[in-house]
This record gives structure tokens, C-alpha cells and sequence, in this order.
């Protein structure tokens, strides 16, 4: 038994050794890296020195102001994009019609759609570098869609309103896709916003199809 | 038509109203969790980014039932982002930058105190309104949102 523990111990120096090794070679490519990153900044802890590093600033061609320009374009749209969203919410809920079964399922397609819209446009936002507002406040404040707290609308109402709502969307979307690329330089944020002007137009269609003649 | 339940028109206009009112601090919570999953930053970014869709698709949920509640008792279901914003309880931190476990710590709050506001209203359905359904409905989000509270404070560092 004394003997196996012996060369346990041997295995254990072994293992010792080559992790010191390790650790010199790691600390060697820490001191390479740290002052590029933190140039001015000393004795920073690890967790200060991720969050406040310059790589958590996006490198992608794009000057801090365009981003920021773009960042606040596409937080408005958002807020537009939100307000939608709670109104197909509302009329899935509130529809009273005799196609009942037929509406509720289509508010819920399209609430399901408008959602995956908000997702998309706010993780763009993020994509820039740039924060996602995400507080009715804000939405309240920057939409330029209307709500009507406390109305009774009819179905085909509803289908007018969510239209005209998602017309004028696409009408602000063609604006700023081509100020993406004019005045910001940001070809991204341009080919993304133009997929969904054209997926909105679509929707647009669908609703305009569903409104009696 | 009229409801014919068993549940007077007053009742069930009362019971909504809490409905709607409960509507508003749900829908007030579930865009707080949208506003965390996109704004997280965190070391373990992907792990919280997914965490809070998970949150949020439940907490949809929990919206959508509530309001469909107020819709079976033949009641208006609130839908603007006007009547959430005057009628909740809670509170947003529009442009607050927040750390990872300052965001579990909100939705935490925030979940203890829609869980006690709960647990007042599904008596007073049950006292006031005589409105089982809703009573049973509410004790059941109840005990779905303990279960989400335990949740977050065993994610919170000690």
C-alpha cells in the first residue's frame, strides 16, 4: 500500500510541474494581451477589466455615431413595430364576430409574426452595440401608432386599423433603409430592414384581401 | 348575447376589473423579461438569454390566459399599452443600466409581489364575487408563479 501512495505522490509532482509550466505560459499571454486592452488602467480585476474592455465595443466598420443614429432609427421602429404587436394582441382577445374562430386565429398569426418582428428588429439594435428599449414607457413614448383604449371595434375594424397601422410602418421603413445606407454607411441594418418591408408588405396584402369590398 | 353563468352582471364586471388590473402588472413583467433577454450582459450571457425566453414565453402565457378569463366572463379584455401602463402596480427602469443579478433580483420582486396581490384577490372572488372559476384560476397561476419565484431566487449569488 506504502508503495502505490509513493508513486501516487511521484504522478502528483508530475502533475504539479506541468501545470506550474502551464500557468507561466498562461501568465506570459495575459501580460502580452492586458496592456493593449488596458492601456491606462492598473491593478483592474478580472471581472472590471471584461465589462469595461474595449472588445465589448463593436469593431465592424461602423463609426460609434452612425451606430448609435441607427441604434436610435431602429428603436423607434421598434416602438411602432410593439405597438402593433399589443394591438393584434387586443383584437385576438376582444374580436366579437360571427367568423369569431376564423379572426381569433389570424390576430394570433399575426401577433405571432408581429412578435418575431420585435425580437428581430431589438437584437439588431443589440447587434450595433446599442441598447434595446424595453419599457412600455418607451415604446409608449416614441410609437407614432394609435391606440383606442376602451373602444369597441367591429371585425372589420380591426382589420382596417391593424392595416393602416402596418402601411404606415412600411412607408417609415422605406425612409430609413435608405438612410441606413446614405447617410450611416450601415449596408446590414439597410438589407435587414428591407426583408422586412418586404415580409410587412405581404401581411399588408393579407389584410387588405380580408377587408369586405 | 348575456352571460347566464350564474355570476351577476355586477359580479362579473367587478371580478374583471382585478382581472384587467392583474392583466396590467402580468403584461408589465413580461416586457421587463423581453427588455432583460435582449440587454443582458453577462459571463454567462447564453445561459441568462435563454432563461429569460423561457420567462417570457411563460409569462405570455399567463397573459394570454388571463385575458381570455375576463373574455369568458364576457368582459373586455384591456389591450392597449395606455391601460398596462395605468393600471399596474409594478414598476419599469426605462434606460437603467442593470447587472445580470440585478435583473434576476427585479423579476423576483416583481413575482413576490404579483404572488401576494394573488393571494388577496382569489379570496375576494371566492368571499365577494362567488366566482369559483376565477378563484380556482387564480390559485393555480398562484402556485405556477411560486414555482418560477423559487426559481429566480435560487439563481440569486448568495
Amino acid at each position: 500500500m506504502k508503495s502505490v501512495t509513493k508513486f501516487d505522490r511521484g504522478e502528483d509532482m508530475k502533475k504539479i510541474l506541468l501545470g506550474s509550466l502551464l500557468m507561466v505560459c498562461a501568465l506570459q499571454t495575459t501580460s502580452l494581451e492586458v496592456p493593449t486592452n488596458a492601456k491606462t488602467q492598473k491593478n483592474i480585476s478580472r471581472e472590471e477589466f471584461d465589462i469595461e474592455s474595449t472588445i465589448t465595443e463593436p469593431n465592424i466598420g461602423l463609426s460609434a455615431e452612425n451606430r448609435a443614429a441607427v441604434g436610435k432609427l431602429l428603436n423607434a421602429l421598434l416602438a411602432d413595430e410593439f405597438a402593433v404587436y399589443v394591438k393584434t394582441l387586443n383584437y385576438h382577445w376582444n374580436v366579437e364576430s360571427p367568423q369569431f374562430k376564423e379572426l381569433h386565429a389570424l390576430f394570433k398569426d399575426l401577433y405571432e409574426k408581429q412578435f418575431s418582428i420585435c425580437d428581430d428588429v431589438a437584437e439588431r439594435i443589440r447587434s450595433l452595440g446599442e441598447v434595446a428599449s424595453g419599457t412600455m414607457q418607451e415604446f409608449t413614448k416614441n410609437s407614432k401608432i394609435k391606440e383606442q383604449p376602451g373602444k369597441k371595434l367591429r371585425d372589420q375594424e380591426m382589420i382596417k386599423n391593424i392595416l393602416q397601422d402596418i402601411e404606415a410602418i412600411i412607408a417609415t421603413i422605406r425612409v430609413d433603409a435608405q438612410a441606413c445606407v446614405d447617410t450611416y454607411g450601415d449596408a446590414g441594418t439597410n438589407n435587414f430592414l428591407l426583408n422586412l418591408l418586404e415580409q410587412q408588405e405581404k401581411t399588408a396584402w393579407m389584410l387588405r384581401a380580408s377587408l369586405a369590398k | 348575447m348575456e352571460s347566464n353563468i350564474g355570476i351577476s352582471a355586477a359580479n362579473r364586471k367587478k371580478v374583471a376589473q382585478l382581472l384587467n388590473t392583474l392583466l396590467a402588472d402580468q403584461f408589465l413583467l413580461y416586457v421587463k423579461m423581453l427588455n432583460f433577454h435582449w440587454n443582458v450582459k453577462s459571463h454567462h450571457f447564453n445561459d441568462l438569454h435563454a432563461f429569460f425566453k423561457s420567462l417570457y414565453e411563460t409569462q405570455f402565457i399567463v397573459c394570454d390566459d388571463i385575458a381570455e378569463r375576463a373574455r369568458a366572463l364576457d368582459e373586455a379584455a384591456f389591450g392597449t399599452m395606455q391601460e398596462f401602463a395605468k393600471n399596474t402596480r409594478l414598476k419599469e427602469q426605462p434606460g437603467k443600466k442593470l447587472s445580470d443579478q440585478e435583473m434576476i433580483k427585479h423579476l423576483l420582486e416583481d413575482h413576490e409581489a404579483i404572488i401576494r396581490i394573488i393571494r388577496i384577490d382569489a379570496q375576494t372572488c371566492m368571499d365577494k364575487y362567488a366566482d369559483l372559476g376565477t378563484n380556482n384560476f387564480l390559485l393555480n397561476l398562484l402556485e405556477q408563479q411560486e414555482k418560477t419565484a423559487w426559481m429566480l431566487r435560487a439563481s440569486l449569488v448568495k
